[in-house]
Formats: structure tokens, sequence, C-alpha cells
């Protein structure tokens, strides 16, 4: 191929787009659909495929619709009865002049320069990036429904002078007399829903509606899903303005000192009128012990479940407000006061094997205190088929009435023998505790019971070990000027640091201190002619426990405090 | 309570038994709901302030058409808390500008600061060493059309502020002595709404703001026009939880 015949070639490419550019295609008729170029004295019929260019008249009968689309894109929908001029049309501008019934017409962006006006009798709008109907009304008027962008349309007089007009923006109409007079006003759901019709020629209604059914149909997804979020808001701003104590709740998910993750769940229940109830649950999917003292023999473990219960029992029945107490204290002072407190901590893994650990405090009207009198409760809970399940079994514990300490040991709630299950007696002289001694905040201890008070027998002393600890929420331990140095706030200290506590029952063993301590689990012993197994699985309790349900009724009780401290 | 073990100290005080048997204070009624909204001011200033600095960010899109637009909030933030406060928009991309389906892109932000506490300082310097509370926010916001009176627009938010106070002498505040306090308050935020037009300038919007560091959620209702803004802000967490708001803006 020679030069000439690419150069020739190349020209008359560029020829082509420009002619194209000058021309609209009627895409798509339905019914009669005529068109009439310029200084043509007939109308013929548009089929789809049919093209347009400056000039030409193109007009639906009674029962006719058509699509044409512009070179720049642009898309306008003629309803039946409509009379369209497209009275410029080239590669830069397409200007349309509707002289009867409605279209709906859908501008795309536009290149700077490039122009897309529609004309009336009495209006010249200019649009981009916008969709919208326009309706030349029979008494010169127009009117316009704006679906998406915005028109900037101008009043023409008879003169042909131009005023320009209030902008017109998505969900708008615009409404203008045969004088001239604009009305803007909201699009009526109505107006609305006939602008955004599927205008396609051919269509039947059902069709033409299809989309917006579809659309409907999410936005009352949408509609549900704020109604369902209100809702919850609502309960929200309840439960927060009611300030009821039944409604605490706080958790957290952080890491522990061994680097296990950890979730911890609290509430403050009310269980009836006279009682409060603290419930701290420590949820694991895994647990492997890595850090502490105390030997820990129970290996590591899957789906781990710790929980702390904490129910104290009035004497008279308390508010429901938690913001009342403070007046109803003061009002009651010297009338109220607890009449006993029971503390549970189990290691609930195993839902058929539960051990245990329980201390349950009276009321010592002689000193006003609540007063344990050295005894604490411990074993390992078992399903018996005979009486209950183990999660029964703790459940009547947590309760903290009908507990009896019977010979040898035993411990019978609400006349029923807890198999597995002892109380013991401390040995005061015995304590035993230490701290790390570098400035961290973690400390051991160490207590030594007797199993039904038996002094005698060697298999009946036992030591409860306890460690406690203040970890940040990634399982840092802290040390003690983290807390006293810190520069940040108490709500937000409480919220970055929790603290860790761990239990063991180990066996006595000769030796002096710590050294008395075994690394064996106190286990099997002899109660009442039984063989107890008090924890067959060497497990211990990791509890994590966080001061939110704390700090909160903290905020609520703030005058409490105020004595307290004193 | 007599504790039988030092361990069961450990426990219990970080749990924080309540503890009636302790004889309170006599604050029945409103006086002790006051005392432990002190009490809450006390222990997270900083989020105190933040629920008025909330109060007047302009997190709603800039209305179809519009490109610019300032805002001042009025109440509660110029009055009574003082809070002299200006905000703009400006608005970057129009929806469906560039590509069809595009949303409206705009950038917002400002700032604000108390006067009173600048008024405290200079007028009550027996009292007052130095007062100082002050903030400022920027973000950007999309809005898309879900229909041609519904919007939906979503964003992001960084909001920061700091309450600096100090006294010359203690104050005794419920048996606290208060004699200093800095605080602050930094997040970014995560912010979702819906706008509906219910007139001509008028619209309706609901919106979620969620604090990504502090978890914190806010909602807030607005009835807006061509210039003043009505509004009920919730915030579940805070000090007041509802805040009627007005807010007066321009835009063009």
């Amino acid at each position: 191929m020679n030069t000439f015949t690419l150069a020739l070639g190349v020209m008359l490419s560029f020829a082509g787009a420009a002619k194209a550019a000058d021309k609209a295609l009627v895409t798509a008729a339905d019914g009669r659909v005529e068109i009439k170029p310029r200084g043509a004295s007939d109308w013929a019929g548009a089929p789809e495929g049919a093209q347009a260019v400056e000039g030409t008249l193109v007009r639906t009968s009674a029962d006719g619709r058509a699509l044409l689309v512009f070179p720049d894109k642009s898309r306008v929908w003629l309803k039946e009865g409509a009379l369209l001029e497209i009275s410029k049309l080239d590669r830069r501008a397409a200007e349309l002049n509707l002289q009867a019934g409605a279209a709906k017409i859908h501008v795309p962006h536009l290149r700077e320069g490039h122009n897309f006006i529609i004309k009336t009798g009495n209006s010249r709008t200019e649009a981009r990036s916008a969709e919208f109907t326009v309706a030349a009304k029979p008494d010169g008027g127009t009117e316009f429904h704006v679906l998406y962008g915005r028109l900037e349309p101008r009043l023409v007089s008879a003169e042909g002078k131009e005023l320009p007009l209030s902008q017109v923006h998505q969900g708008m109409a615009l409404s203008l007399d045969a004088k001239g007079a604009q009305e803007q006003a909201l699009l009526t759901r109505e107006q609305e829903i006939r602008a955004m019709e599927d205008w396609q020629p051919g269509y039947t209604q059902e069709q033409r509606v299809e989309r917006l059914l579809a659309d409907a149909a999410s936005r009352r997804e949408l509609h549900n899903y704020a109604r369902e979020a209100n809702r919850t808001q609502d309960m929200v701003q309840s439960l927060v303005t009611s300030v009821r104590e039944a409604d605490f709740e706080a958790g957290r998910t952080l890491t522990d000192a061994h680097g296990n993750l950890v979730r911890v769940d609290q509430r403050l229940l009310r269980p009836d009128n006279y009682s409060l109830q603290i419930i701290n649950l420590v949820k694991r999917p895994s647990y492997e012990h890595s850090f502490g003292y105390f030997a820990y023999n129970g290996g590591t473990v899957e789906n781990r479940l710790d929980s702390l219960q904490v129910r104290l029992k009035f004497n008279m029945s308390l508010p429901d407000r938690l913001d009342s107490w403070a007046g109803y204290f003061k009002q009651n002072q010297g009338a109220i006061h607890p009449e006993y407190s029971m503390m549970v901590a189990a290691n609930q893994t195993g839902q058929t094997s539960i051990f245990t650990l329980a201390d349950l405090a009276l009321y010592d009207s002689s000193t006003g205190l609540l007063d344990d009198n050295d005894y604490v409760y411990f074993g390992t809970l078992t399903d018996d088929l005979a009486h209950d399940t183990a999660y029964a079994q703790l459940s009547k514990i947590a309760k903290g009435t009908g507990i009896t300490n019977a010979a040898g040991g035993a411990v019978l709630v609400d006349g029923s023998l807890i198999n597995g299950f002892v109380w013991a007696k401390k040995d005061q002289t015995s304590r035993l505790t230490s701290d790390s001694g570098t400035g961290k905040l973690y400390r051991y201890a160490a207590d030594k019971y007797y199993i039904g008070n038996d002094t005698s027998d060697p298999a009946k002393s036992v030591w409860l070990g306890a460690e406690a600890l203040v970890i940040s929420n990634s399982g840092q331990l802290k040390n003690t000027t983290d807390i006293t140095s810190s520069t940040k706030d108490p709500d937000t200290l409480a919220r970055e640091n929790a603290a860790e506590t761990m239990f063991y029952v180990k066996q006595n063993q000769a030796g002096s201190g710590f050294g008395q301590v075994s690394g064996t689990d106190a286990n099997a012993v002899t109660v009442g002619g039984n063989t107890y197994y008090l924890n067959p699985q060497g497990r211990n309790l990791d509890l994590v426990l966080i001061p939110d349900i704390g700090l909160a009724a903290v905020q609520n009780l703030l005058p409490t405090l105020d004595t307290l401290k004193k | 309570m007599k504790k039988a073990t030092g361990v069961k100290a450990a426990v219990a005080a970080v749990l924080f038994c309540v503890l009636p048997a302790a004889c309170p204070t006599a604050h029945a009624g409103w006086e002790g709901k006051g005392a432990q909204m002190v009490g809450e001011i006390i222990t997270n200033p900083g989020a105190f302030f933040n629920d008025f600095q909330q109060d007047l960010e302009a997190t709603q899109p800039l209305p179809p058409g519009d490109w610019l637009g300032f805002q001042t909030g009025v109440f509660p933030t110029t009055l009574p808390m003082t809070m002299l406060n200006a905000s703009a928009k400006i608005r970057l991309h129009e929806e469906g500008r560039l590509a069809s389906g595009l949303p409206q892109l705009d950038l917002f932000g400002g700032c604000w600061d108390m006067v009173g506490a600048k008024l405290a300082e200079k007028h009550m310097s027996d009292d007052v060493n130095s007062a100082s509370f002050r903030g400022n926010y920027f973000g950007a916001m999309l809005a898309s059309s879900l229909s041609p009176r519904v919007r939906l627009f979503w964003g992001y938010k960084h909001s920061k502020l700091r309450a600096d106070l100090n006294l010359k002498k203690s104050v005794d505040i419920l048996g606290t002595q208060v004699s200093s306090f800095q605080s602050g308050f930094e997040d970014n935020f995560f912010i979702a709404g819906i706008e509906h037009a219910t007139g001509l300038d008028k619209f309706w919007s609901i919106q979620l703001n969620y604090g990504l560091s502090t978890k914190s959620v806010a909602s807030k209702i607005s009835w807006y026009g061509r210039h003043f803004e009505w509004g009920i802000n919730i915030y579940p967490e805070g000090v007041l939880v509802l805040h009627p708001v007005l807010n007066y803006h321009l835009n063009f």
C-alpha cells in the first residue's frame, strides 16, 4: 500500500467519524414513529436503525414510542404523541426542540465544550450528567421532573430574550406556565414513579415497573434494616437512660498472661429484689499455661470456660434503679445489711466435671461484718445420675443457701450430699506470701487448709494457692509505675488493663515455706468412708477480671465512694 | 466484709463489690444523679467534651447542586458552652459528573475554641492559672443517590480535642481534691447515613458515627433547610446521652 492510499484511508475514516457525529439513531421504535428531514414534504416511517440528522423532525403517534441515541451517548425516549425537532446536531452540541408531548432524557457526562440543550415553547435548558423528563404542555408551558443531576433552565420570552431561572436539582419538579411563572416543588411519589418507569418502546406496563419493583424491594430491605437499627438504638437508649442494674453488661477480648486469646463477659444481675449477682465469664478457644509460680497439671485444653459468680443478699428489698441506692441506703441506715455473700469460681470446661472453689460469708450481727469463719469449699462436681448434673449442683451452691458442713468434710446442699465437694478450715498460722520484687504487679500466696477440720490425717492437709497479676489487653504484665505514674485518666487505665487470678489446690508435703506446697494437685481423699476425687484432671482456676462493671457502678454510686473513702 | 484470704481481697478489689454496708452519704434523686454525672465527667472529661464537638461537626453531605458550605454550631455549643466554632465543606466531585454512578465527594473540616475558658483565665486569675479547651476535625464524605429524593452517604472523620485546666487552689468535688486536669480525645470515625429530601431545600437525615479506637457509637437525626439545622444527637455512652442541637449553615 503506497503513501497516497494510506493517507486517503485515514482521511476517509475521519470523515466517516465526523459524519457519524452528525446523526442520531432510532434504536428502538414501537407503534407508529415517523421522521421528516429538513426540506422534505412528507413524513416517512422510522423503523429501528433509522438515522436523524440536524433539522429532522421526529414524531410518535398516539400509540407510538421511540428511543433516539445521540453521538454523545445521550438518550431521548419519546412518549406517545410527541413531536421533537433536532435543531442542531454536530460533534460538540445537540440542541433539541420538544414541540409537543413528553420525553425522558438521559445526558451522560459531557466533555468540556460539549453541550446538550433542550428547548420547549418558553424554555431553553442546558443539561449535563442528568436524567429528567420534560413535557411541553398544550398551553405553552413546560414541566421538568429531574431524577438525577441538575438542570439550568432559562425562560425564553416571546421576543427571544433569555432569563436564567433557579437551578433544578434531583428530586425536584419545575413547572413553567405560558406566561413564564415558575413553581418549584419536590417530586411527588407519583411523579417520581412515572418518571422512573422504563420508557423503552415496546414494553408492557408490567415491564416498565419491573425495575422499580425490584428497587422498591431493595429499599424495603434497607427500610427494614433501618427500622431494626432504630429499634436497637431505642433499646440501647432505654437501657442507658433507665440505668437498671439488671441490664449492666460489659465485655472485652484480650490476651492473658500466658498468651491465650480470652473473651471476658460480665453481667450485673438482680436475681431477686434482695440480691445482687455479678457474673464474670472467661472464655478461651484454647488454653496453654506458661506463666506463674504454681505447677499446672491440666495440659492444653480446648474451649476452656472459667466463671466467677458473686452473690450478695441483703435483708431488705433493694430499689430497681441503681442510682436510687445511695439515697435508699441513707434512709435505711442501721437497718439494712447484707445477709451473706457467696463467691463461687469454677472451671466449667467439662460440663460433666466442674472444678469448683467457693467461699460463703455470713452476717455476724455482733460485729456487723460478713465472716466466712475461715471456711472454704472446693472439689470437682460431677454428674450424679441419682440426683443432679454437675451444672445443677454448681447453680445450687452459687445460691449460697441451704449449705451444711457435714462430718469429715462432706457438704450438703438442701440436704443432698454433693459428691466430690468438701469443706475445709484454714490454718491461720500458715499464710505464705511472695511478690515479684521487681516492681511488677504480681503476687502469689498460699494458705493451708484441713479438710473437715481434720488436722490428724495428712491426706486432708491441702494448700490453696493463689496468684494475682495486672495485665494489659495484650497480656503484658504491668509495673506498679504503669498505674501510679500514668497520665491517663482512670477510665482509660481501667479499659486498657485487666486483672488475672489463678487458684490451685495442692497437696501438702514436708518442707518449709513454699516448699510445703507440692506441685501435685490434691485429689483422692476419704470422706465419710467414700473416696472423693477432688481434682482428677489436675485443673486450676484461671480468671481474667475486667473492671468495666465496677467502673460503671462507681460512676453511678459516686456519693457512696465519698463515705467509703472516709 | 471480713475477707478470709488475701487472695479474695485481690479478687474483690478488682471486681469492686458494691457494698451498701458502708453507709453512704445522703444524695437522693436529682442530687444523686448529678453527682453520678459529675463522676462520669471527672473520670473521662475528654469523652464528655467530644460529645459537644460532635454536635458542631458538619457531617452531612452538601445538598445536590451546592459546592461550598459554611456552618457554625449554635446550641448547645456556642450557647451555653461558649464553644466558638466554624466548619466548612467543599464538593470535589458532583455525583455522576466524571462518570455515571460515581458518588459525590465532599471534604469537610472545622475547629472550635471555648471562649469561656479564656475569659475564666483572664478574669478569674485568682482562681484559674490556665484554661484551654479546643478541638478540630476533618474528613471526607461520599454521597450516592438511591432514588431522586434519597441519598446514602458514608465517610471518614478524624476528631481531636484537648482540654486543659489548671487551678490555683484545689477544689473539693465530692470529697476529691481537684486542682487540675489534662484530658484529650482523638479518634477516627466511620460515618454512614441516609438523607431524604422532604421539600424544596429541605432534608431529613439520620447517621451513625462509629469511633474506631474508642468503639463508641453516636447517632444524629437532623432536619435541615437552607440555613438552619435542628437535630437530636444520641450518645449512648455519654454523660447527657441526648443532645438537642441547632446549627446554622450557608451553602453556595
